[in-house]
């Protein structure tokens, strides 16, 4: 009740400007298209495409963000955010994709200098089209110093974008009303591509829930696992990846002691409790297994008995500690190029999460 | 209720500073008070000179102004205004971890004071009305180890926080003040903040209020403050502009 009222004051600024305090979302509703300001060429099709999955953590590389990491900042310089940025496009122009599946990816946030990093990124890569939906849209955050925030997920593509749409996921049920209204309402974004001697061509982008401890995530996955099904019963051709924040069937859940800060201390109830939120992986009965339907139905970049492996880890909480954990994956109704699933655990200073990539053929 | 009063006290400060029916170069007669919810407390100190403070930020942002009358003859009125400000105290309240942290607790807020100076001049227009004029820059010391990523970027806040960050700011402005009847009056003004080499560099105010006398000791006022603003962005852009439209209301007592 008193976060209630010390909140009173600040939306009596900010709730009769033109735009809502908290941005929520359809149900489906359009995405926000991007071009780059110039064009690169197409390069001719050889009957594949390369797809790149990669939650680039807003531009901020290992910066220690207070929501993460055991962080202690919230808000980077310009030049911190333009310096991460320029070492994610060079890692892209290497990788050389045609399909980029981003997850946390600011514009207008004060966090990251207000920088449009889907802008930017299609202006300093060889991508062309982009397209963007919000996970987390607030003109202020008043907590922490974090202020507007405007952060999501992005298909960026060397091809055009002919349409695409934000699927709304549900939202956590394990926190206060308060909370909630401030917090992410994050989202599948599905973008139709115009690849050529293709009609129904579809590119996939998804951020599941990362600290929930009731089953949104297994909503979640569900929502996203009905999105593939419904394309692959239509005929449809896509590839679909993203941060999907759930370990492999098989893989170690407890990350909790890892993951500790300082002067934290898990796991001293009669029960096991409690866990550090977003790193345990079994809140609900078959949390281990949740991906085990997509391994079932789909192609993968990652098979899942390398997924397992410290091979294809593709987070850690910090950049002095090992990749430790698969958290993102791509899946697709094609076949995927024989070894050509890479996971780049080089990247250990781009991000908290490595890039992951496969060539999909497409006949 | 310390989170409520933090947040109150520095958007009392951000909505009355300077402004409200204090707005003309009229100085209060000698040893009237004025109080309202909102605005400063005004005491007529001498027959034209009047001192002001802000009780909600007396401890937090202490402060005060002294206007002083120069000149009056015909139907014209000229003061100018000088107000110092120490919003050190206040800003290291909302400088925190968790929610009412409108600064990231990683800053350092540093002891900083501003000076604003303001002259006015007020015109009799007919008996129901004063069109008043005023310019005036504003200065500060103490901000240049502030952090330009510490600023809190909303309405009525940025742009008169930014003196700290710019060390100097200008401000122009008018009021109309009128009088409809008896018991009835109004007040449509208009203020232009510019903030030269900073990102966010300018805001425009305006306000319009409707005040009913109760009695000459009791008014009640009701309007709406509109801002168009200038705020920081980032690539492609530097600056990006916003209206915010707030809704306003204040009760103000008076006694000789």
């Amino acid at each position: 009740m008193h976060q209630v009222k010390s909140l009173f004051y600040i939306l009596f600024i900010i709730l009769f400007s033109c735009e809502p305090l908290v941005t929520t979302f359809e149900d489906v509703e359009e995405a926000v298209l991007y071009e780059a300001k110039t064009f690169t060429t197409i390069p001719a099709p050889d009957n594949a495409l390369t797809i790149l999955s990669w939650n680039i953590r807003f531009g901020i590389g290992r910066l220690p963000f207070f929501g993460d990491s055991c962080g202690d900042r919230t808000v980077m310089t310009e030049k911190e955010v333009m310096d991460a940025l320029e070492i994610v496009a060079a890692k892209i122009d290497t990788i050389d994709p045609d399909i980029i599946l981003f997850q946390e990816v600011d514009r207008e946030s004060k966090r990251t200098q207000y920088i449009d990093q889907v802008q930017w990124l299609l202006d300093h890569t060889d991508m062309n089209y982009a397209a963007y939906a919000s996970m987390w849209k607030a003109q202020t955050i008043p907590s922490d110093g974090i202020g507007r925030i405007d952060a999501g997920n992005v298909v960026m593509t060397r091809h055009e974008i002919e349409s695409a749409e934000r699927i709304e996921l549900p939202l956590r049920t394990d926190q206060d009303a308060l909370t909630q209204m401030f917090y992410l309402r994050r989202n599948i974004l599905k973008a139709k591509i115009a690849i050529p001697d293709m009609d129904n061509f579809y590119a996939v982008s998804v951020h599941a829930t990362a600290f929930a401890t009731d089953d949104t995530k297994q909503k979640h996955v569900n929502t996203f696992k009905n999105v593939l099904d419904e394309m692959a019963a239509a005929g449809d051709v896509f590839v679909a990846g993203g941060d999907l924040n759930s370990v492999p069937p098989g893989a170690e859940t407890d990350f909790c002691d890892k993951d500790a800060c300082e002067g934290d201390v898990f796991h001293t109830d009669e029960d096991g409790g409690p866990h550090l939120e977003g790193s345990y992986f079994e809140n609900f009965a078959n949390e281990p297994t949740l991906l085990q339907p997509l391994y079932d139905t789909y192609n993968t970049a990652i098979s899942l008995t390398a997924a397992v492996t410290a091979d294809h880890n593709t987070h850690s909480t910090s950049e002095d500690r090992a990749w430790d954990r698969k958290l993102d994956y791509i899946f697709t109704n094609k076949n995927v190029a024989s070894e050509s699933g890479t996971t780049f655990q080089e990247a250990i200073q781009l991000s908290d999460h490595a890039p992951v990539s496969c060539k999909i053929i497409l006949e | 209720m310390k989170k409520i009063f933090l947040i109150a006290a520095l958007l009392s400060q951000a909505l009355s500073q300077g402004e409200w029916l204090s707005g003309t170069a009229h100085t209060l007669s000698q040893g009237r008070w004025e109080f309202g919810l909102f605005q400063p407390v005004r005491w007529g100190q001498a027959e034209g000179r009047e001192v002001s403070f802000y009780k909600l930020t007396a401890f937090l942002m202490p402060g005060a102004t002294v206007k002083q009358r120069w000149l009056q003859r015909y139907d014209w009125t000229i003061s100018s205004s000088h107000s110092v400000y120490y919003p050190t105290p206040l800003l290291k309240m909302v400088t925190k971890p968790g929610i009412g942290g409108m600064i990231s607790p990683e800053f350092e807020i540093p002891n900083m004071v501003s000076v604003w100076n303001m002259v006015l001049a007020s015109k009799q227009l007919n008996n129901d009305k004063i069109l008043t004029v005023k310019a005036g820059m504003a200065l500060a010391f103490g901000g240049s180890d502030l952090a330009v990523e510490s600023t809190i970027d909303l309405p009525l806040i940025y742009h008169r926080l930014a003196v700290y960050y710019n060390n100097w700011l200008l401000r122009f402005g008018s009021d109309m003040d009128s009088r409809l009847n008896e018991k009835w009056t109004y007040l449509v003004d208009g203020d232009l903040f510019i903030i030269p080499g900073m990102k966010g560099s300018f805001a425009l105010e305006h306000k319009g209020m409707v005040t009913w006398e109760k009695s000459s000791r009791f008014h009640i006022s009701l309007g709406y403050k509109m801002v168009y603003g200038q705020y920081p962005d980032g690539y492609p852009n530097e600056n990006i502009t916003r209206l915010h439209i707030l809704p306003m209301i204040d009760f103000a007592w008076s006694r000789e």
